[in-house]
């Protein structure tokens, strides 16, 4: 049982990560971005394709993963999310979904649908602490989760640039009025977004495995984790990351592995019922 | 012509009753904190047509949405006809007869117009077949052409024929018109007077209306509201010249007076064009907001743009910082087109917009809204200094630097806003309507520190209801009259008020810019 909290958490710290980038398009941008499935494995083809090539640790393949998936996405905004915004709230919804069957094509062209994973001497190696056994990727995700959330917390509250963020997030009006570009912020913010997504697709891929269409699963679940943390809060996708962790956990234990998805989207139908604005509701700035 | 066979009368006793269709007992609303309507006491007589006017944020909106059922009341009792409706959903106070027609026009952009229209029919049930009363209507206000075109594809004056046609369609025995006028002109105006006219015969009226011509043509009473309070009713001529109706748009003399010492004699030297605007024109959808406008504010120079609600002042701010993109002209700063430019490239060239409403970032805290004001390289390195200078011309932010924006009051908002343009060390300041809503004592404080503001060197461009307090602070002044520059010039010379009366309530006999068919208007009349 302690087993299954502990490790609930740490898987908890995954989900979290893989959540981040959702809970930031919607917070500055209002975007519920239905391609952040697709943008994370697109993240984990893009470091299977170098780890593949130049034989790289995938880890260290987040050097180049990062900023190959952030100017794929920068566009994306800048030329058809935003334009689209200024006309309809409700069309760039549409796009993303596009832009999701889009990178499942193209990844279905490239790839075969058997499972793949991203090789590393630590994906299955497991550590005994204080008789708990973990699996050190988890650790290293949970590691990454909470450093990633730390850090993006910490510069949207306390930077210039958060400042910015949060402000053309609040009024992109008065924020152009300012002198803030406000489209290259927003593309800006949707690439870091996607890149954020693409580290969590590195470290499924270390931990798990992903096809061209395996990001649906994973989308749906960073879903569950924002709105159990609260939409737009940064530091709400940690708990709610963390909660819906244990909870797997905790009933996978108790009841078996094939109620997984059940209780994860009943958790995820539940937090929509009781507090549909999450734990630490509020939309961002 | 009426819509014969309709009267399904609201209730029987409504008329017999005490006569009033419609009451308001003691109405309240707030909007958080902000009081709409304070207390209003309303009766509307059936068969009478009541105009509701008032400058900006007076609750006149707001006053109509309540009767709509569109907005909840805080306190007080309204009824219509004898069934109180405190509380009532909207679709149900519909159903009762109530029909209104909204300020912007807003169809099924897909539907046709016919379509349109019958989805309103649906609703009510009467001695008339559904179709056939549809097709009626739409004869009616004038759309029996254009009745199978989509209603997205109809210019501003149908759709504001299709917005009344609409309420008409529910068979209403009282009509609640807001602004159904605005933005039209000249020919355009007089059909819809017309079919006001006509619509008004067998039914309740209440407008909300900026356009004089319609108040002094349509209705028979007038009701003035004031930061939510009713403070003057009359026929329409008398409320024309009631002084203190003026007041209440113009703002008074003695206040004006009050801040003499704080404001230099005007310097009036040799101009360098700074901003230059030429034939501009805007509009929103169908709407056109400013007409070929020409306009110029000089380096150091203090320009004021006055006009009634609904003038276009706003847009031409908007305009002249690039939030609302031109139709047509140019606009020049320092001498460069920026047209083509977008917002932040023209903020970057040193065009600060103080805009209406203030617009601060509220989640925000002070200190990061007047920090974010500082977006160009010079600004940032400067930005300690500027700050000091702002905090010494407003000393209440320092000591609110660290609070949220959106918890302090309307004043102190109003300081960030203008502190946050100057962070940007700009060239130009636009100010919108930086005293609206404020207290007399924090309106002084404002306009103090734009006198000072003024002294440094800094051309300034203010758009005001307040209109003495702004002429003294000017070296000139533009009156935007539906659109178009109707008068450019001297403050001193707009002193003597009868050109302002015009712009705002109405003009005297003989412009040219009135259509004949009403060569004069009752409001235009000078008061005693």
């Amino acid at each position: 049982m302690t087993n299954a909290i502990v490790n609930g958490i740490l898987l908890g710290g995954l989900y979290a990560t893989i959540a981040l980038g959702l809970s930031l398009a919607f917070g500055v941008l209002g975007l519920v971005n239905l391609a952040h499935g697709e943008l994370l494995v697109g993240g984990a083809f893009v470091s299977y394709l170098v780890v593949d090539r130049l034989g790289l640790d995938p880890l260290l393949s987040l050097v180049v993963v990062i900023p190959v998936v952030f100017a794929i996405a920068y566009p994306m905004q800048a030329w058809v999310l935003t334009p689209l915004l200024r006309r309809n709230e409700d069309a760039p919804l549409v796009a993303t979904f596009g832009f999701s069957l889009l990178i499942i094509a193209l990844l279905q062209q490239g790839y075969s649908s058997d499972p793949k994973s991203l090789p590393a001497s630590y994906a299955d190696a497991g550590v005994s602490v204080l008789g708990i056994d973990i699996r050190v990727a988890y650790l290293i995700a949970f590691a990454v989760g909470v450093v990633l959330i730390g850090v993006t917390h910490r510069v949207l509250l306390k930077t210039r640039l958060g400042a910015m963020v949060r402000a053309a997030a609040a009024d992109p009006d008065t924020a152009s009025a300012v002198g803030i570009d406000v489209r290259r912020l927003y593309a800006a913010t949707f690439g870091v977004a996607a890149a954020m997504a693409a580290v969590g697709g590195v470290l499924i891929g270390i931990t798990f495995s992903f096809t061209p269409t395996s990001g649906l699963a994973w989308v749906l679940t960073a879903f569950a984790v924002v709105v159990l943390g609260g939409i737009g809060s940064i530091l709400g996708t940690l708990i709610g990351g963390i909660l819906l962790g244990v909870v797997e956990g905790v009933g996978v234990h108790l009841l078996g592995g094939e109620w997984r998805s059940l209780i994860i989207y009943g958790l995820f139908f539940l937090a929509l019922t009781v507090r549909p604005n999450g734990i630490l509701g509020r939309r961002l700035a | 012509m009426s819509l014969s066979g309709h009267p399904v009368p609201l209730t029987p006793s409504a008329s017999a009753g005490s006569g009033a269709i419609v009451s308001l007992q003691g109405v309240t609303k707030r909007f958080s904190g902000v009081v709409a309507l304070d207390g209003v006491d309303l009766a509307v007589a059936a068969g009478e047509s009541v105009g509701v006017i008032g400058p900006n944020g007076a609750g006149k909106s707001t006053l109509l949405k309540v009767l709509a059922g569109e907005h909840r009341v805080d306190a007080g009792v309204v009824s219509i006809g004898d069934r109180e409706t405190t509380g009532m959903a909207r679709h149900r106070i519909a159903a009762l007869g109530v029909g209104f027609a909204h300020q912007i026009p807003q169809p099924f952009r897909g539907l046709s117009v016919r379509e349109n229209v019958r989805v309103g029919a649906l609703h009510r049930r009467g001695p008339m077949s559904s179709r056939e009363r549809v097709e009626q209507v739409i004869e009616i206000c004038g759309l029996a052409a254009k009745a199978d075109r989509a209603a997205g594809t109809l210019p501003l004056l149908d759709l504001k024929r299709l917005e009344l046609a609409r309420a008409l369609s529910l068979e209403p025995q009282l009509l609640l018109l807001d602004e159904i006028a605005a933005g039209l002109v000249g020919e355009e105006l007089d059909q819809v007077i017309e079919l006001l006219l006509m619509i008004r015969e067998d039914r309740t009226l209440i407008v909300v209306e900026h356009v004089e011509r319609v108040v002094a043509d349509i209705v028979e009473r007038v009701v003035v509201l004031d930061w939510g309070k009713l403070v003057a009713e009359g026929t329409p001529a008398q409320i024309a010249a009631d002084p203190h109706v003026h007041e209440i748009y113009l703002g008074t003399k003695d206040q004006a007076a009050g801040d003499a010492q704080t404001q230099g004699p005007r310097r009036r030297g040799a101009r360098q064009g700074l901003l230059r605007v030429e034939h501009a024109s805007a509009a929103y959808g169908a709407a056109t907001v400013l007409r070929e406008v020409d306009l110029e504010v000089g380096a150091g120079e203090v320009v004021a743009v006055l006009g009634a609600n609904g003038a276009g002042k706003t847009t031409m701010t908007r305009l002249i910082s690039g939030l609302t993109r031109s139709s047509g002209g140019r606009v020049s700063f320092d001498g460069q087109d920026v047209t083509g430019l977008s917002a932040h490239a023209r903020a970057r060239l040193g065009i600060a917009h103080c805009q209406e409403g203030r617009r601060l970032f509220g989640g925000l805290t002070v200190a990061e809204n007047l920090m974010l004001g500082a977006q160009t390289r010079p600004a940032r390195e400067a930005a300690p200094e500027t700050l000091a200078e702002v905090h010494e011309l407003f000393p209440i932010l320092a000591e609110r630097h660290d609070q949220l924006a959106e918890t302090l009051s309307g004043g102190q908002q109003q300081m960030v806003a203008v502190g946050r343009a100057l962070m940007a060390q700009p060239r130009l300041l636009l100010c919108d309507e930086v005293s609206l809503g404020l207290s007399p004592v924090a309106t002084d404080a404002l306009y103090e520190a734009l006198a000072k503001i003024r002294d440094s060197g800094l051309s300034i461009l203010l758009v005001e209801q307040n209109v003495h307090r702004c002429l003294r602070l000017a070296d000139r002044a533009y009156v935007l009259d539906r659109g178009r520059v109707s008068f450019e010039g001297d403050p001193e010379e707009l002193s003597g008020e009868e050109r302002l009366r015009e712009a705002y309530f109405g003009r005297r006999e003989g412009d040219g810019a009135t259509p004949a068919a009403h060569p004069q208007s009752e409001l235009s009349q000078p008061g005693g």
